[in-house]
């Protein structure tokens, strides 16, 4: 049985999903990719928006998201991030 | 209010010596965690890199106050020494208490603004109102520390981490510091073992910080080399 992945791993499957998509990728894409419930996918995404490593753009047929350069900054420095969350114990 | 301790003369400067090192060793902590919250936005890290650098100010304070108390003793003015003691003595037990609470609130699984400004107030209003303020600050400082080594030997059961263990262990040993500073009032051996029981303690968090330096660089030399 896989562990339970936590915060920032969530945060870095979602986001090298977009990017793996050039960059531009559908919510429904995303929840498949991601392993997410509906509901937590929004909440992420929400969160992702706020904190500007992604933009929602919105189209007639429906909308998608893209990686921004704090999203591709964060999934270079990854290992730094989780490195250090995991050595003082904040990567719940 | 007055603080004294009982000093082995061999400890003269060493200890301010030592201070001066844990200082800095919180000082790279503080900034190691704003560079990983600058890149995450993660709140928990503006947290602990606030909390570290309260408690990087509190070493410099208690450093600052031990070098006046030493320059003043040196020329026989113990009543000037006292009076700035006791401005560096608030701002030391100010600084670290709110950089421990900070700490505390940065492991919370669950952030809420309100939650930290009651921690902030309930621990405060006890210190001030308290009629023996050292031993009260000695006593949240405790708390809090154990509050905080609980976290980490919990998430190293859940993680099995080793470097979560390392930081267990760090904080347990700045927790027994803390212990023994609380006596150190009537037991000089006190004040000396609670000084190289935090050596002890920031040599481990040292280590982790030098090893999440290094996988940084690591990481990034692998991507330029990806680039090329």
């Amino acid at each position: 049985m896989n562990k339970k992945r936590t915060r920032l791993e969530v945060i870095r499957d979602i986001l090298e999903v977009i990017k793996s998509r050039n960059g531009k990728i559908k919510p429904t894409h995303i929840l498949y990719k991601s392993n997410l419930s509906y509901v937590m996918m929004d909440d992420y995404l929400s969160e992702l928006k706020e904190k500007g490593f992604i933009t929602e753009v919105s189209k007639a047929k429906g909308k998608t998201y893209q990686i921004t350069e704090k999203g591709q900054e964060y999934l270079k420095k990854y290992a730094l991030i989780s490195e250090f969350s995991e050595s003082f114990g904040l990567n719940q | 209010m007055a603080l004294q301790y009982t000093i082995p003369s061999w400890l003269f400067g060493i200890d301010i010596a030592l201070e001066l090192i844990f200082w800095i060793i919180t000082l790279a902590v503080a900034i190691t965690a704003y560079n990983v919250y600058k890149i995450s936005r993660e709140n928990s890290m503006k947290c602990f890199s606030i909390g570290f650098l309260l408690v990087s100010l509190s070493y410099l304070v208690w450093a600052i106050i031990n070098i006046f108390a030493l320059s003043e003793f040196m020329e026989f003015s113990l009543q000037k020494a006292f009076s700035i003691g006791i401005v560096g003595i608030y701002a030391y037990i100010l600084l670290l208490s709110i950089g421990l609470i900070t700490i505390a609130y940065a492991i919370l699984p669950k952030k809420n603004s309100r939650v930290y400004y009651i921690m902030l107030g309930l621990g405060l209003i006890a210190i001030v109102s308290s009629a023996n303020k050292i031993i009260t600050f000695r006593a949240a400082s405790v708390l809090l520390l154990s509050v905080i080594v609980y976290h980490f030997f919990v998430q190293w059961r859940e993680h099995k981490s080793k470097y979560l263990l390392y930081s267990a262990i760090a904080f347990s040993l700045l927790l027994l510091s803390n212990l023994e500073f609380a006596l150190s009032a009537n037991y000089y051996t006190a004040y000396v073992v609670g000084h190289f029981l935090e050596l002890a303690a920031y040599s481990i968090i040292l280590r982790n910080l030098v090893k999440i330096a290094f996988i940084g660089k690591t990481s990034s030399n692998e991507q330029k080399k990806n680039k090329a």
